[in-house]
Protein backbone atom coordinates (compact mmCIF):
# COMPACT_ATOMS: atom_id res chain seq x y z
CA UNK A 1 0.00 0.00 0.00
CA UNK A 2 1.37 3.08 -0.94
CA UNK A 3 2.04 6.27 1.86
CA UNK A 4 -0.74 8.39 2.22
CA UNK A 5 0.12 11.74 1.07
CA UNK A 6 -0.32 14.50 3.61
CA UNK A 7 0.16 18.30 2.12
CA UNK A 8 2.48 20.70 4.36
CA UNK A 9 2.14 24.57 3.41
CA UNK A 10 5.52 26.02 3.25
CA UNK A 11 4.79 29.71 4.30
CA UNK A 12 7.69 32.23 4.72
CA UNK A 13 9.61 31.76 7.24
CA UNK A 14 7.73 29.43 9.38
CA UNK A 15 10.18 27.44 11.18
CA UNK A 16 8.50 24.29 12.33
CA UNK A 17 8.05 23.10 8.71
CA UNK A 18 11.12 20.93 8.30
CA UNK A 19 10.12 19.17 11.58
CA UNK A 20 6.49 18.67 11.02
CA UNK A 21 7.59 17.10 7.51
CA UNK A 22 9.74 14.53 9.04
CA UNK A 23 7.22 13.79 11.40
CA UNK A 24 5.07 13.44 8.71
CA UNK A 25 7.87 10.67 7.46
CA UNK A 26 8.36 9.06 10.36
CA UNK A 27 4.34 8.36 11.29
CA UNK A 28 4.98 6.76 7.93
CA UNK A 29 2.81 9.00 5.45
CA UNK A 30 4.77 10.80 2.11
CA UNK A 31 4.56 14.73 2.64
CA UNK A 32 3.73 17.12 -0.35
CA UNK A 33 4.83 20.20 0.20
CA UNK A 34 2.84 23.23 -0.93
CA UNK A 35 3.93 26.57 -2.54
CA UNK A 36 1.29 29.27 -0.22
CA UNK A 37 0.93 30.74 -3.76
CA UNK A 38 -0.72 28.16 -5.00
CA UNK A 39 -4.11 28.92 -6.45
CA UNK A 40 -4.99 25.74 -8.48
CA UNK A 41 -6.92 23.10 -6.88
CA UNK A 42 -5.39 20.06 -8.98
CA UNK A 43 -2.06 20.46 -6.26
CA UNK A 44 -4.43 19.79 -3.47
CA UNK A 45 -6.82 17.52 -5.49
CA UNK A 46 -5.27 13.84 -4.56
CA UNK A 47 -4.71 15.20 -0.76
CA UNK A 48 -6.87 14.06 2.18
CA UNK A 49 -4.98 16.28 4.73
CA UNK A 50 -3.05 19.35 4.48
CA UNK A 51 -0.72 20.48 7.23
CA UNK A 52 -0.21 24.42 8.16
CA UNK A 53 2.72 23.71 10.30
CA UNK A 54 3.87 26.76 12.73
CA UNK A 55 6.69 28.75 13.68
CA UNK A 56 6.24 32.90 12.86
CA UNK A 57 5.33 32.63 9.26
CA UNK A 58 5.62 36.07 7.87
CA UNK A 59 7.76 37.36 11.47
CA UNK A 60 4.50 37.14 12.91
CA UNK A 61 4.13 40.93 11.79
CA UNK A 62 0.38 42.53 12.00
CA UNK A 63 -0.63 39.58 13.75
CA UNK A 64 0.37 36.15 14.04
CA UNK A 65 -0.80 34.16 11.15
CA UNK A 66 -2.64 37.12 9.44
CA UNK A 67 -0.35 37.75 6.68
CA UNK A 68 -0.32 34.02 6.21
CA UNK A 69 -4.03 33.84 6.07
CA UNK A 70 -4.22 36.01 2.94
CA UNK A 71 -1.98 33.78 0.70
CA UNK A 72 -3.61 32.80 -2.16
CA UNK A 73 -3.56 28.98 -1.14
CA UNK A 74 -5.77 29.20 1.53
CA UNK A 75 -8.52 30.26 -0.47
CA UNK A 76 -7.79 27.19 -2.18
CA UNK A 77 -8.41 24.91 0.65
CA UNK A 78 -10.92 26.81 2.47
CA UNK A 79 -13.11 25.84 -1.09
CA UNK A 80 -11.79 21.84 -0.65
CA UNK A 81 -12.75 22.12 2.84
CA UNK A 82 -16.38 23.42 1.61
CA UNK A 83 -16.55 20.57 -0.91
CA UNK A 84 -16.00 18.05 2.32
CA UNK A 85 -12.55 17.15 0.07
CA UNK A 86 -10.37 18.00 2.64
CA UNK A 87 -9.07 17.96 6.06
CA UNK A 88 -6.89 21.11 6.56
CA UNK A 89 -4.65 20.71 10.42
CA UNK A 90 -2.76 23.61 12.31
CA UNK A 91 -0.16 23.84 14.58
CA UNK A 92 0.61 26.79 16.55
CA UNK A 93 1.09 29.78 14.33
CA UNK A 94 -0.73 27.06 12.09
CA UNK A 95 -3.88 27.27 14.73
CA UNK A 96 -3.54 31.02 14.43
CA UNK A 97 -3.59 31.29 10.78
CA UNK A 98 -7.05 29.06 10.46
CA UNK A 99 -8.81 31.72 12.62
CA UNK A 100 -7.42 34.03 10.99
CA UNK A 101 -8.52 33.28 7.66
CA UNK A 102 -12.09 32.15 9.48
CA UNK A 103 -11.84 28.76 9.02
CA UNK A 104 -11.83 28.69 13.19
CA UNK A 105 -13.91 30.31 15.66
CA UNK A 106 -11.90 32.62 17.95
CA UNK A 107 -8.10 34.38 17.64
CA UNK A 108 -4.87 34.71 20.01
CA UNK A 109 -3.79 37.37 21.87
CA UNK A 110 -0.50 37.92 23.65
CA UNK A 111 0.57 35.45 26.64
CA UNK A 112 -0.89 36.69 29.86
CA UNK A 113 2.24 36.77 31.40
CA UNK A 114 4.56 38.34 29.22
CA UNK A 115 7.25 37.52 26.51
CA UNK A 116 7.34 34.75 24.26
CA UNK A 117 7.23 31.02 26.09
CA UNK A 118 9.21 27.89 25.16
CA UNK A 119 7.44 25.30 27.87
CA UNK A 120 6.62 21.32 28.14
CA UNK A 121 2.63 21.67 28.78
CA UNK A 122 0.94 18.36 30.40
CA UNK A 123 -2.21 18.57 27.57
CA UNK A 124 -5.93 16.36 28.23
CA UNK A 125 -7.23 14.31 24.93
CA UNK A 126 -10.94 15.42 25.27
CA UNK A 127 -11.59 14.07 21.76
CA UNK A 128 -10.13 10.66 20.14
CA UNK A 129 -12.60 10.63 16.75
CA UNK A 130 -10.70 13.50 14.99
CA UNK A 131 -8.19 13.64 12.31
CA UNK A 132 -5.65 14.61 14.24
CA UNK A 133 -6.21 12.33 17.67
CA UNK A 134 -8.09 9.62 16.88
CA UNK A 135 -5.01 7.20 17.91
CA UNK A 136 -5.27 8.64 21.31
CA UNK A 137 -7.52 7.00 24.34
CA UNK A 138 -9.94 9.04 26.07
CA UNK A 139 -8.60 11.37 28.58
CA UNK A 140 -5.06 10.54 27.72
CA UNK A 141 -2.10 13.19 29.02
CA UNK A 142 0.54 14.02 26.62
CA UNK A 143 3.46 16.08 27.21
CA UNK A 144 4.30 18.38 24.12
CA UNK A 145 6.57 21.42 24.00
CA UNK A 146 4.26 24.54 23.36
CA UNK A 147 6.02 28.03 22.02
CA UNK A 148 4.27 30.76 21.51
CA UNK A 149 4.25 34.86 22.32
CA UNK A 150 0.56 35.19 21.30
CA UNK A 151 -0.50 31.97 22.28
CA UNK A 152 -3.59 32.80 24.46
CA UNK A 153 -6.75 32.07 22.43
CA UNK A 154 -9.59 33.86 23.00
CA UNK A 155 -13.58 33.68 21.85
CA UNK A 156 -16.07 35.01 22.70
CA UNK A 157 -18.96 32.99 25.27
CA UNK A 158 -20.98 32.27 22.56
CA UNK A 159 -18.08 30.89 20.68
CA UNK A 160 -16.90 28.80 23.63
CA UNK A 161 -20.17 27.27 24.85
CA UNK A 162 -20.81 26.16 21.46
CA UNK A 163 -17.38 24.41 20.94
CA UNK A 164 -17.75 22.71 24.49
CA UNK A 165 -21.42 21.59 23.40
CA UNK A 166 -20.42 20.21 20.46
CA UNK A 167 -17.84 18.06 21.79
CA UNK A 168 -15.17 20.63 19.35
CA UNK A 169 -12.40 20.82 22.07
CA UNK A 170 -10.06 18.00 21.30
CA UNK A 171 -7.52 18.87 23.46
CA UNK A 172 -7.21 21.06 26.95
CA UNK A 173 -4.33 22.21 28.63
CA UNK A 174 -3.79 20.92 32.43
CA UNK A 175 -2.32 23.79 33.57
CA UNK A 176 -3.60 27.48 32.94
CA UNK A 177 -0.23 28.97 32.02
CA UNK A 178 -0.96 30.04 28.50
CA UNK A 179 -4.28 32.10 29.78
CA UNK A 180 -5.85 30.16 26.80
CA UNK A 181 -9.88 30.35 27.63
CA UNK A 182 -10.83 27.38 29.62
CA UNK A 183 -7.19 26.25 28.85
CA UNK A 184 -8.56 25.31 25.14
CA UNK A 185 -5.11 23.94 23.20
CA UNK A 186 -7.12 22.40 20.24
CA UNK A 187 -10.29 22.92 18.54
CA UNK A 188 -12.36 21.44 15.92
CA UNK A 189 -14.72 22.78 13.39
CA UNK A 190 -18.60 21.21 13.20
CA UNK A 191 -17.59 18.75 10.74
CA UNK A 192 -14.22 17.58 12.13
CA UNK A 193 -12.78 19.25 8.95
CA UNK A 194 -10.38 22.45 10.40
CA UNK A 195 -8.58 21.34 13.32
CA UNK A 196 -5.72 23.44 15.38
CA UNK A 197 -3.80 23.05 18.04
CA UNK A 198 -1.71 25.71 19.89
CA UNK A 199 1.48 23.19 20.77
CA UNK A 200 4.69 21.87 18.31
CA UNK A 201 4.12 17.79 18.78
CA UNK A 202 6.76 18.18 16.06
CA UNK A 203 9.58 18.07 18.50
CA UNK A 204 8.47 15.24 20.61
CA UNK A 205 8.58 12.75 18.11
CA UNK A 206 11.66 10.69 18.78
CA UNK A 207 13.40 9.30 21.75
CA UNK A 208 16.69 11.30 22.56
CA UNK A 209 15.30 14.10 20.96
CA UNK A 210 11.80 14.54 22.84
CA UNK A 211 10.00 15.92 26.10
CA UNK A 212 11.37 15.22 29.78
CA UNK A 213 10.27 11.47 31.07
CA UNK A 214 10.42 9.61 33.56
CA UNK A 215 12.76 7.11 32.20
CA UNK A 216 15.31 9.97 30.93
CA UNK A 217 15.37 13.73 29.38
CA UNK A 218 14.54 13.90 25.77
CA UNK A 219 12.50 10.21 25.85
CA UNK A 220 8.84 11.60 25.62
CA UNK A 221 7.87 10.83 22.11
CA UNK A 222 3.41 11.47 22.81
CA UNK A 223 3.30 13.77 19.46
CA UNK A 224 3.48 10.54 17.19
CA UNK A 225 -0.39 9.99 18.40
CA UNK A 226 -0.85 13.67 16.47
CA UNK A 227 1.07 12.45 13.43
CA UNK A 228 0.22 9.05 13.27
CA UNK A 229 -4.14 10.13 13.66
CA UNK A 230 -3.27 12.40 10.58
CA UNK A 231 -1.68 9.90 8.56
CA UNK A 232 -4.72 7.27 9.65
CA UNK A 233 -6.85 10.33 8.85
CA UNK A 234 -5.41 10.72 5.19
CA UNK A 235 -5.41 6.66 4.60
CA UNK A 236 -9.12 6.24 5.33
CA UNK A 237 -11.38 5.22 2.74
CA UNK A 238 -14.64 6.65 3.72
CA UNK A 239 -16.14 8.94 1.40
CA UNK A 240 -15.32 12.07 3.34
CA UNK A 241 -11.51 11.20 3.29
CA UNK A 242 -11.64 11.84 7.31
CA UNK A 243 -11.79 9.51 10.21
CA UNK A 244 -14.40 9.74 12.43
CA UNK A 245 -15.41 13.18 11.43
CA UNK B 1 0.71 63.31 -0.50
CA UNK B 2 -1.97 62.82 1.75
CA UNK B 3 -2.38 60.10 4.24
CA UNK B 4 -5.44 57.42 5.64
CA UNK B 5 -4.18 57.08 9.70
CA UNK B 6 -5.99 53.92 10.35
CA UNK B 7 -6.22 52.86 14.39
CA UNK B 8 -7.21 49.47 15.63
CA UNK B 9 -7.42 48.57 19.55
CA UNK B 10 -8.10 45.26 21.65
CA UNK B 11 -11.95 44.89 21.75
CA UNK B 12 -12.95 46.24 25.49
CA UNK B 13 -14.15 42.71 26.56
CA UNK B 14 -10.29 41.37 25.18
CA UNK B 15 -7.76 40.60 27.76
CA UNK B 16 -4.67 43.12 26.76
CA UNK B 17 -2.41 41.89 28.29
CA UNK B 18 0.30 44.24 26.66
CA UNK B 19 -1.84 47.46 28.32
CA UNK B 20 -2.00 45.45 31.15
CA UNK B 21 1.84 45.62 31.46
CA UNK B 22 2.50 48.64 30.69
CA UNK B 23 -0.07 49.84 33.24
CA UNK B 24 1.84 48.13 36.14
CA UNK B 25 4.81 50.31 35.43
CA UNK B 26 2.95 53.58 35.74
CA UNK B 27 2.38 53.66 39.59
CA UNK B 28 6.74 53.56 40.35
CA UNK B 29 7.30 56.02 37.51
CA UNK B 30 4.64 58.32 38.98
CA UNK B 31 1.71 58.02 36.61
CA UNK B 32 -1.39 57.76 39.14
CA UNK B 33 -4.05 59.78 37.04
CA UNK B 34 -4.50 56.84 34.70
CA UNK B 35 -6.03 53.69 35.65
CA UNK B 36 -5.53 52.06 32.79
CA UNK B 37 -3.67 50.96 29.80
CA UNK B 38 -4.49 49.61 26.71
CA UNK B 39 -2.25 49.44 23.43
CA UNK B 40 -3.23 49.57 19.92
CA UNK B 41 -1.69 50.07 16.47
CA UNK B 42 -1.49 52.79 14.25
CA UNK B 43 -1.57 52.71 10.47
CA UNK B 44 -0.58 55.18 8.10
CA UNK B 45 -1.60 54.46 4.60
CA UNK B 46 -0.07 56.55 1.89
CA UNK B 47 -2.72 57.79 -0.28
CA UNK B 48 -1.90 57.46 -4.83
CA UNK B 49 -2.97 60.60 -5.86
CA UNK B 50 -6.39 62.34 -3.89
CA UNK B 51 -8.06 61.02 -0.38
CA UNK B 52 -11.56 60.94 -1.64
CA UNK B 53 -14.49 59.69 -0.22
CA UNK B 54 -13.62 56.47 -2.09
CA UNK B 55 -10.07 56.09 -1.32
CA UNK B 56 -11.54 56.49 2.52
CA UNK B 57 -13.89 53.33 1.98
CA UNK B 58 -11.23 51.28 0.30
CA UNK B 59 -9.60 52.41 3.38
CA UNK B 60 -12.22 50.89 5.35
CA UNK B 61 -12.17 47.83 3.42
CA UNK B 62 -8.57 47.16 4.19
CA UNK B 63 -8.76 48.09 7.91
CA UNK B 64 -11.66 45.40 8.05
CA UNK B 65 -10.44 42.69 5.78
CA UNK B 66 -6.79 42.77 7.09
CA UNK B 67 -5.61 45.47 9.72
CA UNK B 68 -7.77 43.99 12.17
CA UNK B 69 -9.32 41.03 13.17
CA UNK B 70 -13.16 41.02 14.27
CA UNK B 71 -12.18 38.48 16.96
CA UNK B 72 -10.04 40.65 18.93
CA UNK B 73 -10.19 43.60 17.65
CA UNK B 74 -11.81 47.00 16.47
CA UNK B 75 -11.32 49.43 14.35
CA UNK B 76 -11.01 53.05 16.19
CA UNK B 77 -10.76 55.02 13.73
CA UNK B 78 -10.22 55.77 9.60
CA UNK B 79 -9.49 59.13 8.61
CA UNK B 80 -7.08 61.39 6.30
CA UNK B 81 -4.39 63.00 8.07
CA UNK B 82 -4.56 66.52 8.85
Amino acid sequence: MSKPKIGVVMFDAATDAASVIRAVELAGGQPVKLHPKTTTAPDVADLRVVILPGGFSYGDYLRPGALAATQPIMSVLEDAVKAKELTVVGLGNGFQVLTEAGMLPGGFIANTTPGYHHAEVEFMVENTVSALTNAYEAADVIRLPQKAAFGSYTATETELEALEANGNVIVRSKDSSSGSARDIAGISSDDGLVLGLMANPEYAIEEGFGTDHPDGPGLGVDGQGLFISVVRAAGATNAEGVVGA
Amino acid sequence: MPTIVVEVMPKPEVLDPQGKAIDARLPELGFREFSSVRQGKRFELTVEGEATAEVLDRAKELAAQLLANPSTEYIANVEVAK
